[in-house]
């Protein structure tokens, strides 16, 4: 039966409280200042207005995302999926707010990642995915191993998921489409590139966050990343068929890479941004599919939504302790005696 | 039900730690440990029960308190059984509210322990003696729920001016308003003058005890005034103590002028700060309007519930003549939820209606969990700056608008 999407007050109310979210987040994390990165596809870029005008481009992005997940979402699962956008903003939307992370690349990236996840709703979705995912590499090669490579992915499990019938294998169309964003990919790394951006001056890490801190904020996420990949692991554990159970291995493995060279390079912030971020959007399209009905919470199969709802407000608040105020930065303690007014 | 009486406390006080470890600073400011320095040894002065306690600690204790590094785990140590007493007074507000609100009081008392523990862990109120007067409010509203041993709320009005004398503006309200309360709830005449006696010594003491320490404690401060300041050297952060709290305390100099352009702060940052909070105050008012509404059919229903909504009034003459408005909001946010959770652990019906009917009007939104997060924005709360994002919307009006501070003084 063909399902009618339509946009409704509800959606768009949750969307304006979205933007407030976002108002809050330029109060709260915005002081003004700007450190340009030293490698931009355009000089322009560097300057402080185009940076202010790229996050603000990002944040309608992200927006309409949000309006897009819940229109075609269904009315079964517009709670869950607004409680995920809720977890989407309290990661994705202060991050690029801090002075360290104002202007960076890194949100240019961002929001080419979730326009390709918005266009994936529309009939031309494989093929413009690879356009996406070459477009965002050769803007950021970093993006080959955190956006590029997830949305990849993700191709990747929407071709071989499991269907209605379990016999059935993937349409020749989605085959050829999954071959054509592998091969845009591989084209997109390997073309020479023009000297703003080459291999030995791919990163350029910003060194917000201590060890020490960024390895708490590790350890009091971790609960969370267990939470998630029990999930995966219990729903690709329900696939009989080896590529089906492999595509949820991919949406896990695909958010290691980022986490893990951000990490060696010593910029904790993105690593921990990439980790979680790409965790959330990968619950999020997981929310969005066919055939689910909910998150597997633990072995018994007790479902999140079937517990009490404090339980979910806890979790919510929990990770905003520990991003706005580990990860995204702690206010600043004034000198004694100095009264700036 | 049971599995989760046992596993929310536990929920509660990992939260608070995650809170206190992510809004710590680790830095006991000046204002804070310059407060330790003062005894009754001195002289029965204000704000120095504080310093008694800890000079009685040093006295009896095998280690040296007198420095920095211990004052720091001092700290450290108060703000972990201040979350203690919160996971005492949650579990005391649950075991005794409707089975069908629990779901509810969960959540008020995570929003609850996320603006108490962020203020009292952050840089400017870490040590700060409003955590005592809060905790001795707290502990009153335990006895008053549980009706048990309610006679302390006597001594307590007195432990909490000792503290402080702007206890009886900042949080002596959530024990006179619960009196109140219980006074009118009372079925017998015996409860009905055991309650009006409470709260009559009760104010009276605390009453008394203001006046005393406002006008008649700070004589002959100079004579140990040095012995005063070597002490609070030796206690603060490199040797930096704050020096007009001593000069206010111990030499009694009036220096109110000094904060002129600190008024001007609140003036930007308050407005503002009233602004964001829009959407939490159209639940407010959702509430009070139908407790109102209801309240109008029982006996002095009206009155008890008017009395429940205007106790931050007290706050009027901090709002007015200090600069604190930091401080000050984390009084009024802190009685709504101790009096509101207290409401529902004494099992008022009309609190418990209303409760579960905005909570119906709250869950049936898509964005009722986002509502839910953005009180973190603004915690924690400072003292003169409101918070940080109040800090930064002052600094950003400041250079938008030329001159804007001659325009907010004309104000």
């Amino acid at each position: 039966m063909e399902r009618e999407y339509k946009i409704k007050k509800e959606d768009l109310g949750f969307v304006f409280a979205q933007g407030l979210f976002i108002i809050y987040s330029v109060i709260r994390f915005y002081d003004r200042a700007f450190v340009p990165m030293r490698n931009m596809p355009l000089e322009a870029l560097k300057e402080q207005r185009y940076a202010c005008l790229g996050t603000f481009l990002y944040f309608l992005i992200l927006l309409l995302f949000s309006l897009v997940s819940l229109v075609y979402c269904g009315e079964e699962k517009k709670k869950q999926v607004g409680f995920l956008l809720t977890v989407l903003s309290v990661t994705m939307i202060p991050a690029f707010l801090p002075e360290n992370y104002f202007g960076v690349i890194d949100v240019y990236s961002a929001a080419l990642g979730f326009l390709s996840l918005i266009l994936l709703h529309s009939k031309y979705n494989d093929r413009l995915v690879g356009i996406f995912i070459f477009l965002m590499i050769r803007w950021d090669i970093t993006a080959a191993i955190s956006w590029g490579l997830w949305l990849l992915a993700y191709t990747f499990y929407l071709t071989y998921r499991d269907k209605e019938s379990i016999s059935e294998e993937p349409s020749g169309g989605k085959k050829t489409a999954l071959l054509f964003t592998v091969v845009l990919y591989i084209v997109a790394c390997v073309i020479p590139r023009k000297s703003y951006s080459t291999w030995n001056r791919i990163f350029e890490p910003r060194y917000e966050l201590t060890l020490t801190k960024g390895i708490i904020a590790i350890l009091l996420l971790l609960p969370m990343a267990v939470l998630f990949f029990r999930l995966l692991y219990n729903l690709a554990m329900e696939m009989k068929r080896f590529l089906p159970r492999f595509s949820y291995y991919c949406l896990f493995f695909a958010a290691l890479p980022a986490f893990v060279v951000w990490f060696l390079n010593g910029d904790y912030y993105r690593a921990i941004f990439y980790l979680t971020s790409e965790a959330v959007i990968s619950m999020l399209v997981l929310m969005q599919g066919e055939r689910l009905r909910g998150m597997e919470l633990s072995a018994s199969h007790k479902s999140i939504w079937d517990s009490s709802r404090w339980i979910r407000v806890f979790l919510l608040l929990y990770l905003a302790f520990v991003m706005f105020f580990l990860v995204y930065g702690q206010p600043l303690l004034l000198e004694e005696q100095l009264l700036e007014y | 039900m049971n599995k989760v009486k046992k596993i929310y406390p536990a929920v509660l006080s990992l939260f608070g730690l995650i809170v206190f470890l992510t809004c710590c600073q680790w830095r006991v400011r000046s204002y804070n440990t310059t407060m330790l320095a003062l005894d009754y040894k001195n002289g029965f002065t204000s704000r120095a029960l504080l310093g008694t306690i800890y000079h009685i600690l040093n006295a009896i204790l095998p280690w040296d308190l007198m420095n920095y590094n211990a004052v720091f785990v001092f700290s450290i140590v108060v703000t972990l059984l201040f979350l203690v007493l919160i996971v005492v007074f949650a579990v005391t507000c649950l075991k005794r509210s409707d089975e069908q609100l629990r779901d509810v009081v969960m959540i008020i008392l995570l929003l609850f322990t996320a603006v108490s523990m962020s203020t009292f862990s952050g840089g400017y109120n870490f040590l700060r003696v409003d955590i005592f007067m809060l905790a001795v409010s707290m502990i009153g509203a335990v006895c008053l729920i549980t009706e048990k041993y309610t006679w302390l709320v006597i001594p307590f009005s007195a432990i909490g001016v000792m503290f402080h004398q702007g206890y009886v503006f900042m949080y002596f309200n959530i024990i006179l308003v619960l009196l109140i309360i219980r006074f009118i709830d009372a079925k017998n005449s015996r409860d009905k003058i055991r309650y009006g006696v409470y709260f009559a010594a009760s104010f009276v003491v605390g009453s008394l005890l203001f006046l005393y320490f406002e006008l008649f404690s700070r004589n002959s401060g100079q004579a140990v005034y040095e012995k005063v300041v070597a002490e609070a050297e030796a206690l603060s952060y490199r040797g930096i103590y704050h020096t007009t709290l001593l000069a206010h305390e111990v030499l009694g100099i009036d220096l109110g002028d000094t904060e002129k352009g600190l008024r001007l702060v609140n003036r930007i940052q308050f407005p503002i700060y009233i602004l964001v909070m829009i959407p939490f105050i159209v639940y407010f008012v959702i509430l009070f309007s139908g407790i109102f509404k209801e309240a109008k059919k029982r006996k002095m229903g009206r009155f008890k519930y008017l009395c429940v909504l205007a106790g931050p009034l007290t706050m009027l003459p901090d709002f007015l003549l200090k600069v604190d408005y930091g401080r000050w909001i984390m009084c009024v946010v802190a009685y709504y939820f101790v009096v509101l959770l207290s409401l529902l652990a004494m099992r008022d019906t009309v609190v418990e209606d209303e409760i579960a009917r905005v909570n119906v009007i709250m869950t049936t939104h898509l964005w009722s969990y986002m509502l839910l997060v953005y009180p973190v924005f603004f915690l924690p709360y400072w003292d003169v700056d409101i918070s940080e994002s109040m800090r930064f919307a002052n600094r950003w009006l400041a250079d938008l608008i030329p001159n804007l501070y001659r325009y907010v003084e004309w104000w």
